[in-house]
């Protein structure tokens, strides 16, 4: 059953677009992950213009991580603080990314930057998740087992404006939350993803937090930056697709209670190791688009001022 | 599925007046709009007449009957990709101010068949014969490069369309053209332009007015995302909230 979508100004067969959104919701069940870096890919895959595909994934992100930041809240896993600091970051970020977003757009760049910001943080990010799976497998069958010593980042304390984060039991600067948050809010934009994969990493490889609140802090923060990513694409391009996104989320939400459940079921290191290779796959699919000689050299575009 | 394209446009061709050559066109259409709704995939809208013979029926053989919709014009950039340290990305481009939004020809015999290409270029029937100005001087070679990727581009999503399998004439009188809508046709004025041809002479030509419009919800959610862009955006983190946490309960339980 074809479905017109009003922002995108295309048609694609609604079950199509629920299944996409189950699938994508029963991977991020499973490995407990938002999944937008792998919902923009396949709406760009699926004929979605990318730029709509990254403005809609955002809006998407909101309310896909909503309610898991409720529960986390509820249960008091959220440093309401250094949430806080990562918002102010993210919300300045997010309007940097999205204006640079609208320019790249009217110069006829867009896609190229998305393709190039997919390749270059997932492929990364792939790898050190790869690695790390690897290393703890190995370690496991080998049975030399021991516990790595978590790196703290001496130049850190050397930064100034020290605050305390009694949630967290810190006392850093406030910059690096500020600049960390700011970073995620740059790539919400022009990704279309939440940034989970890199701010839950700097949460606790840079920042230092303790574990029971990096997932609900994450997810708090995700909600206000995905929120502001929204309203920057809605007014600067006009890209979001809100029909898209409740269709897409709807898949989600049924696909994310069963992946959960299969999620359980799994080790940790396979879980990782699994996610590393999906996320080198969309990262080599995205790369395949750049270097292989496109079958018609001439596009067409809007002309945008 | 809502039909959202109801539409037949009828052509009456029929003896009007007494013009030099006795044959004549007049066309009517029973629907001059278009909707698109939110079912919208495509729509085929159906174009018929007569043709009318002044003086009885010893000249009627041999007529060509040539459709051409046309929509809305607005300018387009054409890029091209270039190899540029081993990726493929859009470099040189040519901005052309006035690419009709939609353009179908649909012809009884081959096009060449029917008159020859002075007279097509005369007349404008044919996606070369399409009036295209561009923003800068374009080099000879580039030039017809660029209009030809246009062109190609525009056929690829169905908005330029050329085809002579879609036009029945019976009996030298009746004629019947089916015309594609995709479901990314731009919104506006339309235009039908109904050639006749005889011995590849045009003898008569009609043209009826027609309008594409976005109706009902996704017009309203188009209409204000544009409009209201703010509005817009507010209502969409709105509704992400609210799906969100009702998502968060139904999952609970």
């Amino acid at each position: 059953m074809p479905f017109y979508l009003p922002i995108a100004e295309m048609s694609l067969n609604i079950f199509l677009l629920l299944g996409m959104g189950m699938a994508v919701g029963f991977l991020s069940g499973m490995f407990g992950v938002g999944g937008g870096f792998l919902m923009t890919p396949i709406l760009i895959f699926a004929g979605i213009p990318p730029a709509v595909a990254v403005a809609t994934e955002a809006n998407e992100i909101t309310a896909a991580s909503v309610s898991g930041a409720l529960a986390h809240g509820r249960r008091g896993g959220i440093d309401f603080k250094m949430g806080g600091m990562l918002i102010a970051g993210g919300a300045a970020g997010s309007i940097v990314g999205a204006q640079v977003f609208a320019y790249l757009r009217t110069v006829g760049q867009v896609d190229l930057m998305i393709s190039l910001a997919y390749v270059v943080f997932l492929g990364s990010v792939g790898l050190l998740m790869l690695k790390e799976s690897l290393t703890m497998w190995r370690r496991r069958v080998l049975g030399t087992l021991k516990p790595k010593k978590r790196d703290h980042s001496g130049w850190i304390h050397g930064l100034p404006f020290k605050m305390r984060f009694r949630k967290s039991r810190l006392y850093i600067s406030g910059i690096m939350p500020i600049v960390i948050g700011f970073i995620v809010g740059v790539l919400a934009a022009i990704m279309g993803v939440g940034g989970g994969f890199i701010m839950i990493p700097a949460m606790i490889y840079i920042l230092g937090m303790p574990t029971n609140v990096v997932i609900g802090t994450s997810l708090f923060q995700i909600v206000f930056v995905t929120a502001s990513v929204t309203m920057q694409h809605s007014v600067n391009t006009q890209t979001v697709d809100i029909v898209l996104a409740m269709l897409l989320l709807t898949g989600a939400v049924i696909g994310a209670q069963m992946g959960a459940r299969v999620g359980l079921k799994l080790k940790g290191e396979q879980l990782r190791a699994m996610l590393a290779i999906m996320v080198l796959t969309v990262c080599v699919r995205m790369g395949w688009g750049l270097v292989v000689q496109p079958e018609d050299l001439y596009s067409i575009g809007q002309v945008l001022q | 599925m809502i039909r959202a394209l109801q539409i037949s446009l009828l052509l009456a061709v029929m003896v009007a007046g007494a013009p030099a050559h006795g044959d004549t066109l007049v066309s009517d259409i029973s629907s001059h709009q278009i909707e698109v709704r939110y079912s919208f995939e495509s729509s085929d809208l159906l174009l018929f007449g007569a043709i009318g013979h002044e003086g009885g029926a010893h000249d009627t053989h041999d007529f060509d009957i040539v459709i051409v919709v046309k929509g809305p014009e607005a300018p387009i950039i054409v890029r091209r990709k270039d190899h540029i340290a081993g990726i493929w990305m859009n470099n040189a481009s040519v901005r052309y101010n006035n690419v009709p939004g939609y353009y179908a020809i649909a012809h009884s015999r081959p096009l060449d068949e029917i008159a020859d290409a002075e007279t097509m270029a005369a007349i404008g029937i044919g996606f070369e014969n399409v009036r295209l100005d561009t923003d800068r001087e374009v080099g000879a070679g580039e030039r017809e490069a660029f209009r030809n990727g246009l062109v190609r581009n525009k056929e690829r999503l169905g908005l330029f369309q050329n085809r002579s399998d879609h036009m029945y004439v019976m009996e030298n009188t009746l004629f019947r053209a089916e015309f594609h809508f995709p479901s990314n046709v731009p919104v506006g004025d339309y235009d039908a332009r109904i050639y006749l041809f005889q011995s590849g002479e045009l003898l008569a030509e009609e043209q009826s007015p027609l309008n594409i419009t976005k109706a009902g919800f996704s017009r309203s959610v188009y209409n204000l995302a544009h409009q209201n862009a703010a509005l817009y955006g507010l209502l969409a983190v709105f509704l992400a909230l609210a799906a969100g946490w009702l998502a968060g309960i139904v999952a609970r339980k």
